[in-house]
């Protein structure tokens, strides 16, 4: 004692203790102390609504130290409950969570009805957080040594260890930023002339992850850096035009070979997830490809012969580890040496032989920069020709890829006898006898050769990815997009032949020139996007919600406020565009004050009932609320038009909710509140903060009235004000006096 | 629905107005644009006004030239302090209210509030405490018929950019306020930047605004303070809507023309002037 009792719902606090009726936990003088306080308290209300069931009931069970707390019940037996409870005259409270959150109201002990509640979507456990705050309140300060929490469990067993570790050490919920862009605000900024929507987005929580990163990351810098870099290549390329005579057509045809490499690149991984690594076929060792890397490799347009195909990882479905192939250099390549490296070894990635004047490369190629796949298969002895790196020190993810022939080559040159079954063939002695590989080597280059000679002159004929696909486990649309792909590819292959620039002697360098140019731009417009308005979250949200605004005529196209914005400005408490609407179209004109009332009820309540519209209402107000359901559908179909989310019904729903209509209209005409609780199932506490909320949508009303000009709508919303202003509603707080 | 221009006719149910104007629509409310109304103030609107008296903790300032019509208050909260600190306004401030401001200064200032019924509003309460919004000085004052002035989005803008003929290099801020008062001084250039930036600092303002107004305008800057007040007199005096498009347009005449500042403001000049207006209303 003193103990709080969580439920997670009203009635269940109400059943409990209901059920406790015969309990008595108070002596005789405190029992006269929590009398006294009631008497006082009801000296507040007139007799009438102290005869209220909810008045008596709370009143004698408070008697007897026992207490209820719950957002249905009537705030100013809510602030008696609080009070009392402060002063130690309430041995038991049973309360829902936001007791919780009050202040100054700590306990002995703590119990926890259930650990389950539902928070309005679903029902779910607590959240570490929301239990840390709940349990918290167990143990006062001075007066308790220990704090108690108990758990309440109603099934065979307890809830699962897990579950109850994460609820009590978890942490708490990461805070996300609640900002949200209303109409309200959107006419209230664009009134003044400081400050902007977007400096207001700018400065939320939600944009400070990315608006740091900006300036900790000085992309303002690195923009004015990239443009003027990008300002002198352009100036350089210009003026190097002349050089490029018979290339001049450069620029298309590096946009057409981007748009062939990405192509490629999207249908070889469309396949490569279906149908395995071979890609269906078409990356199998052997297999003709035309590569172009430019600038990393110095590879343009340049065959190359597949010699490993690409690894994929049976997890992930994506590519470990890219193809290994060996490349032509186009003639014009000119090899730098640089001694500082470690020469890579012969057969190995990355090395550069010679044969007949052409120089060649191992390499891995990546999917993006396969231009396209010939038709051309040679058979070839991948184990000859290529030597990988023993995987020793290498951990490979998956374990997809294995090692075909790992073991380390001590001299170039030198062979080991391996399980193969290469026994026949001999070591490489000092004469200079050529081995297999050496042979292998020698015949690939002549078959590569030989393609480009083809390229040259009739060019390669291009295999369709979609012959590829069979026996593929395609989902849905990727088969017709591979079809598309394949078709594609097939024409900008075609299209690419007609540019000069194909078959130009030095298109190495030219190329180079051009994709340092591009890429360069590339990155400023990306950089530049980030900066700029666009990249904000909530931007296209506000240009949105702006041409609804437009389209309904509360601001004029250069964004100034119009008479209906300025009236919306005025609404804050509800649905603005709703209410603005209501006015502008004389709905609230032919209605008297109780009955405006009424009407306005629908939107500041927002709890589910079951009972739509009364039918004991008079005729005008259930006309007035048919217009406003037919405004509010309006208007969720414009929303939706526009490119908000929002379903028109669910939001003509969840922004109107007839339920209390009846009830504020009698109590605008005077009904005593005992009676008016009888018309609904709604708690009396729902009620009452309804009404004082509605009060304050009334003066907004009053001022809507007089921007419009309208002295009756003013006058008649002051009367509302007035005939709902009474009686046990508007009851003054306890905790002023 | 009821408004506040016009009345009803019972017998013919026809609605008649009470004032004349042009008629504006909006879903079922109609209402009658004066052509010439006193100004009604509405929140947000930015101001040029003068000081006329000190009254317990607020300023009492007047909107038009007539000291009693349009007179609205600036409370002591409504100022940002000189030092720039934001703090509780004691005692000790509202004692030194007029080192702050004083009788005849001229100030711009936003509407804050409009409390009361009625079109010329009862009670006009007046806030400046947002950048560009403070005493004015070093500068020239105008004043127009406040119809005369639309409703835009930036009602203080800076004239006299590249490119804008007959400046003569030298920055303008004209600030144009909606009670028809017009303020021109030479730009106080480094406001433009901050503003950009997206955070202000009071102090930095401060700084600037005093500088400005201790240094002397030069002669170039006052020959060309002086054609824009000319401008907008020959704006008001044809009837002409003040807006920086127009204002520009007409100083550009007025280089194209050649004649001196004085010359400005002869009728036949005027007519000259202010032709490229004309002819596109």
């Amino acid at each position: 004692m003193p103990t709080v009792v969580f439920s997670f719902s009203k009635k269940k606090c109400e059943e409990i203790a209901h059920m406790l009726q015969s309990l008595d936990l108070n002596t005789a003088a405190e029992r006269n102390s929590a009398h006294l306080f009631a008497i006082q308290t009801m000296k507040r209300l007139s007799p009438k609504d102290a005869s209220l069931p909810q008045v008596v009931a709370t009143c004698e069970m408070v008697k007897r130290g026992i207490g209820v707390h719950h957002g249905g019940l009537l705030p100013i037996l809510k602030e008696m409950v609080e009070i009392l409870f402060s002063r130690n005259l309430i041995k038991v409270l049973f309360a829902t969570e936001t007791f919780a959150m009050g202040v100054n109201m700590p306990a002995r002990a703590v119990v926890f009805n259930s650990i389950r509640k539902h928070d309005g979507t679903r029902f779910r456990t607590l959240e570490p957080g929301e239990y840390t705050q709940m349990a918290g309140r167990a143990g006062r300060r001075g007066l308790d040594k220990v704090g108690t929490v108990i758990m309440c469990c109603f099934g065979e067993e307890p809830p699962p260890q897990l579950m109850l570790r994460n609820m009590l050490t978890g942490s708490s919920t990461r805070l996300s930023s609640q900002f949200r862009l209303t109409y309200n605000m959107i006419l209230n900024l664009l009134r003044v002339e400081d400050m902007t929507v977007e400096g207001m987005i700018k400065r939320s929580f939600s944009e400070f992850a990315t608006q740091r990163a900006l300036t900790t990351n000085e992309y303002p810098k690195l923009l004015k850096r990239g443009t003027k870099a990008l300002a002198k290549l352009e100036e350089e390329f210009v003026r190097d035009a002349d050089i490029r005579i018979g290339a001049e057509d450069i620029s298309h045809y590096y946009a057409l070979s981007f748009k062939l490499l990405s192509s490629t690149s999207e249908g070889l991984n469309c396949l490569l997830s279906a149908v395995g690594n071979t890609a269906g076929g078409s990356l199998v060792p052997g297999r003709i490809v035309l590569v172009t890397s430019a600038r990393k490799k110095g590879l343009v347009r340049s065959p190359a012969i597949v010699v490993q195909p690409p690894q994929i990882s049976s997890t992930t479905k994506a590519v470990s580890s890219p193809a290994v192939c060996i490349a032509l250099f186009p003639n014009s390549y000119d090899h730098v040496i640089d001694d500082n490296k470690p020469k890579p070894k012969e057969f190995h990635l990355n090395y550069i032989g010679t044969y007949k004047n052409r120089k060649y490369l191992y390499t891995h190629v990546e999917l993006d920069e396969i231009l396209f796949i010939s038709q051309i298969k040679h058979k070839i002895d991948p184990r000859t020709l290529y030597k990988q790196e023993s995987s020793l020190g290498r951990a490979h993810v998956g374990g997809a890829s294995r090692v075909t022939n790992s073991f380390f080559s001590a001299k170039p040159m030198t062979r080991q006898v391996d399980d193969f079954g290469f026994g026949n063939l001999k070591a490489r002695g000092k004469e200079g006898s050529r081995t297999v590989e050496d042979q292998s080597i020698e015949k690939v280059i002549s078959l590569l050769v030989e393609a480009e000679a083809m390229e040259d002159s009739c060019s390669l004929d291009v295999l369709p990815l979609k012959e590829c696909s069979k026996g593929g486990a395609f989902q849905g649309d990727d088969a017709f997009r591979l079809g598309d792909l394949s078709n594609q590819i097939i024409n900008f292959a075609a299209e690419l032949r007609t540019y000069k620039s194909h078959f130009h002697p030095n298109l190495l360098k030219h190329y180079t020139a051009v994709e340092k140019k591009e890429s360069l731009s590339a990155t400023v417009t990306a950089l530049r996007h980030l900066l700029s308005n666009e990249s904000l979250q909530l931007f296209p949200d506000f240009l949105q919600r702006k041409s609804l605004l437009k389209t309904l005529n509360y601001i004029d196209e250069n964004d100034t406020v119009k008479v209906k914005g300025r009236v919306a400005c005025e609404c804050n408490t509800c649905e603005e565009l709703i209410v603005t609407e209501m006015v502008f179209e004389g709905l609230l004109n032919e209605l008297d004050p109780p009955e405006i009332v009424a009407a306005l009820s629908a939107l500041i309540f927002q709890e589910k009932t079951d009972v739509d519209l009364d039918p004991e209402i008079p005729e005008r107000l259930k006309l007035a609320c048919e217009a406003m359901r037919k405004i509010a559908l309006n208007l969720g179909q414009l929303q939706n038009e526009h490119g908000l989310m929002i379903d028109p019904l669910e939001y003509c729903n969840s922004s109107l909710k007839f339920g209390l209509v009846h009830v504020v209209y009698d109590w605008a005409l005077g009904v005593p509140f005992s009676n008016i609780c009888q018309l609904t199932s709604v708690q009396e506490g729902s009620i009452v903060r309804c009404i004082t909320r509605l009060d304050e949508l009334c003066r907004e009303v009053r001022n809507c009235a007089r921007v419009v000009g309208n002295p009756t709508l003013y006058r008649k919303m002051e009367e509302a004000s007035v005939a709902i202003k009474r009686d046990i509603v508007f009851a003054s707080s306890l905790y002023v006096t | 629905m009821q408004g506040q221009d016009y009345e009803e006719d019972r017998q013919n149910q026809h609605l008649i107005a009470s004032t004349t104007g042009t008629v504006m629509r909006t879903n079922k409310l109609i209402q009658v644009i004066q052509p010439n109304s006193l100004y009604s103030p509405q929140t947000g609107d930015p101001i040029i006004g003068r000081i006329v008296s000190i009254a317990s903790s607020k300023w009492n300032v007047s909107m038009s030239l007539n000291s009693t019509t349009l007179p609205a208050s600036l409370p002591l909260t409504g100022i940002n302090l000189p030092d720039g600190m934001q703090r509780m306004r004691t005692s000790a401030d509202a004692l030194s209210m007029r080192e702050v401001l004083k009788e005849g200064d001229v100030i711009s200032a936003e509407v804050r509030m409009v409390q009361g019924q009625g079109v010329g509003g009862g009670n006009i309460v007046l806030h400046a405490r947002s950048v560009r919004c403070g005493k004015l000085e070093n500068g020239c004052f105008v004043m127009v018929p406040s119809w005369l002035i639309a409703r835009r989005k930036k009602h203080f803008v800076v004239l006299g950019n590249e490119g804008e003929e007959g400046f003569d290099g030298v920055r303008v801020e004209v600030l144009l306020g909606c009670n028809g008062g017009i303020w021109i001084q030479r730009a106080m250039m480094e406001l433009e930047d901050m503003a950009d930036s997206g955070s202000i600092i009071l102090e930095k303002v401060q700084k600037i605004r005093t500088d400005h107004a201790n240094r002397n305008t030069t002669l170039e800057e006052r020959t060309v303070v002086a054609k824009v007040r000319n401008a907008i007199e020959a704006l008001k005096i044809v009837h002409c809507r003040i807006t920086p498009e127009n204002i520009l347009m007409v100083m550009k005449a007025t280089a194209q023309v050649g004649c001196s500042v004085m010359d400005m403001l002869r009728p036949e000049i005027i007519v000259e002037i202010t032709k490229c207006t004309r002819r596109q209303t």
